[in-house]
């Protein structure tokens, strides 16, 4: 139950304040492939999917990558442009996948998101700066970083939604 | 409660999900490997800064090259397999600098705009074609 409007807000600037958090720490960490990382904000965003609305995990996903970006000092440059789009597409695929396919697991809708934002970002790159990429290559790689990292999102969003089961702000 | 009872995997339909992207993403680096097999024959350096600039090479400089770019120099360095990388970058994450050598796709750093390109074409039995 929304005990008010009020808590639902508070709700969501606590998402958006401790998804921008993990990604702010998830930056600086030594990847395994140097251009792909696990994507730990999207918890956040997934959980407001499930826990709250579609419009909530869009606010989360919007201002967490703004916040974000005002603290690394890449807001409105294309690093920014590109984690924004990457965001957005995860959160609009995922809320898809959740509304239209209701025998999806949480698995199934993260592992979407995933690779919903990376392509999102490879066509902005393309876009910006007109590059040739292996296609194949990238696909590949997309696709094993995405189903782990989709996986490890899932499984701690799961968590999360189970330890807050019986907390007040549910709709 | 909203949507509370999500588990990670519900039965079938995630199974085949997860499984077919397995099964593209086997047959993507297949295809990868095949296509890995033509050197580059054109190397383009582009500039995204305040005076975007355009550099091709079909023989690179064995001793490499620094460009300016959106917030300091990137210093890009070819080996005699015609593989190339990006050496130093004034960017922060360096990123592209851990790419390493690659000899099929573009390197790009996106903080300091700047693009490596490697054109790659398909071997053809033909040297010309005249009409």
């Amino acid at each position: 139950m929304i005990i008010s409007e009020t808590h639902r807000y508070a709700l969501i600037a606590m998402l958006v304040s401790a998804a921008a958090a993990l990604q702010i720490i998830e930056s600086p960490l030594p990847r395994i492939i140097p251009w792909l990382k696990p994507g730990l904000a999207n918890v956040l965003t997934l959980y407001a999917i499930m826990r709250i609305s579609a419009v909530a995990g869009l606010v989360v996903a919007t201002f967490r990558t703004f916040v974000a970006a005002t603290f690394l000092g890449t807001l409105f440059s294309p690093v920014h442009l590109i984690s924004f789009s990457g965001a957005i597409s995860a959160t609009l695929v995922m809320v898809c996948v959740n509304y239209l396919f209701k025998s999806a697991g949480l698995a199934t809708i993260s592992i979407s998101g995933a690779i919903a934002s990376n392509i999102a970002q490879i066509m902005i790159v393309q876009i910006m700066f007109a590059g040739t990429i292996s296609f194949w290559f990238h696909i590949a790689i997309m696709l094993w970083v995405a189903i782990p990292s989709g996986v490890i999102v899932a499984k701690l969003t799961q968590e999360l939604l189970r330890r807050t089961a019986n907390a007040k702000f549910n709709t | 409660m909203k949507n509370n009872d999500k588990s990670l995997l519900k039965g079938k339909f995630d199974l085949i999900f997860i499984v077919g992207l397995f099964l593209i993403s086997f047959i993507a680096w297949f295809m990868h490997t095949i296509s890995i097999q033509d050197k580059p024959v054109e190397y383009r350096i582009k500039t995204f800064a305040d005076e975007p600039q355009t550099i091709s090479f079909l023989v690179p400089p064995p001793e490499g090259l620094k460009v300016q770019g959106r917030i300091g120099l990137t210093h890009i360095e070819w080996n005699e397999k015609g593989q190339v990388r990006i050496a130093e970058s004034a960017c922060q994450n360096k990123t592209c600098v851990k790419m390493g050598w690659v000899n099929n796709s573009s390197i790009l750093c996106v903080p300091n705009a700047v693009l490596v390109e490697l054109i790659v074409k398909q071997n053809s039995e033909f040297d010309a074609v005249s009409q």
